[in-house]
């Protein structure tokens, strides 16, 4: 066999295995249980993140949306393991702590799942065990930075503060926090009271539930306002509670004037509020969850597993506060909910494999 | 004896059951009094109770300013039996009400106030309304529950009254044979 032959023998190989790649990466199917509503801007932009992931990775993805039914959640996911072609992945959330029986029912017929945003609780780890173990094809989950984000929150809401309000010794502060079950309010509710601690200036008069929702905000706010009328920052724990807030002022204030608000997400009206200075701070960007959690996955079904370059239970920095910059450069970019100009291969390790870890950022996506 | 039965007996008759109407009358009038007085009492003791306990969820969910679950423990509480209306305002000027399903509108009645707080800050009032309806139907059935028993009492002291009278004078009758008759002659 001549050179020239051996080397056309080497690229019909190459290109036969470049051709079985990249059909048996299309072959990957994954469903997303979406706990939300198909309208509802901060799910549907999860969606849209992970579908921009999906169109990369030449991964098929299908999302069926709960509509904020825990019940409807539980329902899906006997559907999809009922199913006679059943999807390879299920990413599904542990909104309202309803994973577990979400968990078991795909992991009985076999079905590989991981979580996003809201991951088990340590009392359902303790039913379940740990990734891996207990249910063996659940692979891990990947949450943000939610103590953290509440904490970056509250340290900016107080710094703004004093800067706006030089005079005043003490800053009476309320907060719109979303419910008592969610992990990711419970974090984020964790962070304020760590930054309340490094700031004994700042007087926590209390805190109530807004259950994320913009009328209960507003109606609770009105109330809020008049039980301390000297009130001066307002933390909510994420961008509708905050305008919700706001609504309750009418005309007695402008936001940002007489009170200060931050939030919490990456609708287009909250990166507005933050250019035009109605947010004193924005935090943003867990909306990217399921988008990176698909590229680990990729990378899984290709062999390179996210358990060997970190835990499989993952809190990564996706959540950060945004500048005014940053927001108007998500508005021009993202506006509407388009993430197809984002390169995900650059992150994945399949692609990438002297990648030594994950490093999700919306930073990243912001440049 | 038998004439003297049947020209007294009507008038005596009509005078005791004359004075047998008067008297349950009177103390059917009486128990009712008592029956309205002890059930209206008893009425009290359960709204205060109702009062006692649910004081502390509600000013919980005034504080927490859960209108919905503030709600939803007023409508619950409207439907307890005794209850017709149950209002709560907030000293900051909120209007929160119940009222039970079958309610027709009654007036004010049994009335009852606790000041609701969360530890030592008051936050408002919470005042809950005794069902009128539901007191006066539990009286007249009371009332008409031992009415029965005693017109039925009388009825039976009457029949018996009756049999015994009527079977004396048969056998008065009986007594008198044709040749008393004679003999008297």
């Amino acid at each position: 066999m001549t050179a020239k032959k051996k080397i056309a023998h080497l690229h019909f190989f190459a290109a036969l295995l470049t051709f079985l790649w990249v059909t048996s990466a299309a072959a990957m199917s994954v469903v997303f249980i979406n706990p939300g509503k198909s309208d509802e801007l901060f799910w549907a932009s999860v969606s849209r993140f992970m579908e921009a992931a999906a169109e990369d990775l030449d991964v098929r993805i299908e999302v069926l949306y709960a509509g904020r039914d825990t019940t409807r959640m539980i329902l899906l996911a006997r559907q999809v393991a009922a199913r006679a072609v059943r999807p390879d992945y299920v990413i599904a959330v542990n909104e309202k702590q309803v994973a577990v029986p979400m968990l078991k029912i795909l992991d009985a017929v076999g079905i590989k799942t991981f979580l996003i945003n809201n991951t088990l609780s340590p009392a359902q780890i303790s039913l379940v065990g740990k990734p891996r173990t207990g249910l063996t094809h659940w692979l891990g989950s990947l949450v943000p930075n939610n103590e953290e984000a509440g904490y970056q929150m509250a340290k900016a809401l107080i710094a703004t503060g004093h800067r706006h309000f030089p005079d005043e010794r003490q800053l009476p502060l309320i907060a719109i926090a979303g419910d008592r079950a969610t992990a990711a309010g419970k974090d984020r509710e964790a962070g304020l009271r760590r930054a309340l601690a490094e700031h004994p200036e700042v007087v926590w008069k209390q805190t109530v539930y807004g259950e994320w929702n913009r009328q209960r905000a507003a109606a609770q706010a009105e109330v809020l306002y008049k039980r301390y009328p000297d009130l001066r920052l307002v933390w909510c724990a994420n961008d509708l509670m905050a305008f919700g807030a706001m609504d309750a002022l009418r005309s007695e204030g402008v936001p940002g004037e007489e009170k200060l608000f931050v939030g919490l997400n990456n609708s287009p009206e909250a990166m507005e509020a933050l250019v035009d200075g109605r947010l004193t701070a924005l935090s943003a960007g867990h909306f990217s969850a399921g988008g990176w959690a698909l590229v680990m996955l990729y990378d899984y079904e290709r062999g390179y597993d996210f358990a060997d370059v970190g835990p499989v239970e993952r809190v990564e920095p996706l959540l950060m506060l945004l500048s005014p910059n940053q927001a108007k450069f998500y508005l021009r970019r993202y506006a509407r909910s388009d993430f197809r100009s984002i390169d995900f291969r650059r992150y994945s390790r399949a692609y990438h494999p002297e990648l030594k870890t994950y490093s999700f950022s919306v930073e990243s996506i912001l440049k | 004896m038998p004439h003297i039965f049947n020209t007294l007996a009507p008038s005596a008759l009509r005078r005791l059951v004359a004075a047998v109407v008067l008297s349950v009358g009177i103390s059917s009038g009486i128990f009712a009094v008592h029956v309205d007085g002890d059930l209206t009492e008893r009425q009290a003791v359960l709204l205060e109770n109702i009062l006692l306990s649910m004081s502390a969820p509600v000013s919980e969910s005034i504080w927490m300013v859960d209108a919905p679950l503030l709600q939803r423990q007023l409508d619950a509480m409207a439907q307890i039996p005794g209850v017709a209306h149950v209002g709560v305002s907030t000293f900051i000027g909120q209007e929160f009400s119940a009222d039970k399903k079958a309610y027709g509108g009654q007036s004010r009645f049994n009335v009852r106030r606790i000041v609701l707080r969360h530890e030592e800050e008051p936050l408002g009032q919470l005042e809950i309304w005794g069902d009128s309806d539901a007191l006066h139907e539990e009286v007249t059935e009371n009332v008409l529950e031992v009415l029965g028993t005693l017109v039925l009492q009388l009825l039976v002291f009457f029949v018996a009254a009756y049999l015994l009278l009527v079977g004396g004078a048969t056998s008065d009758r009986r007594s008198v044979t044709p040749d008393d008759v004679q003999t008297k002659n």
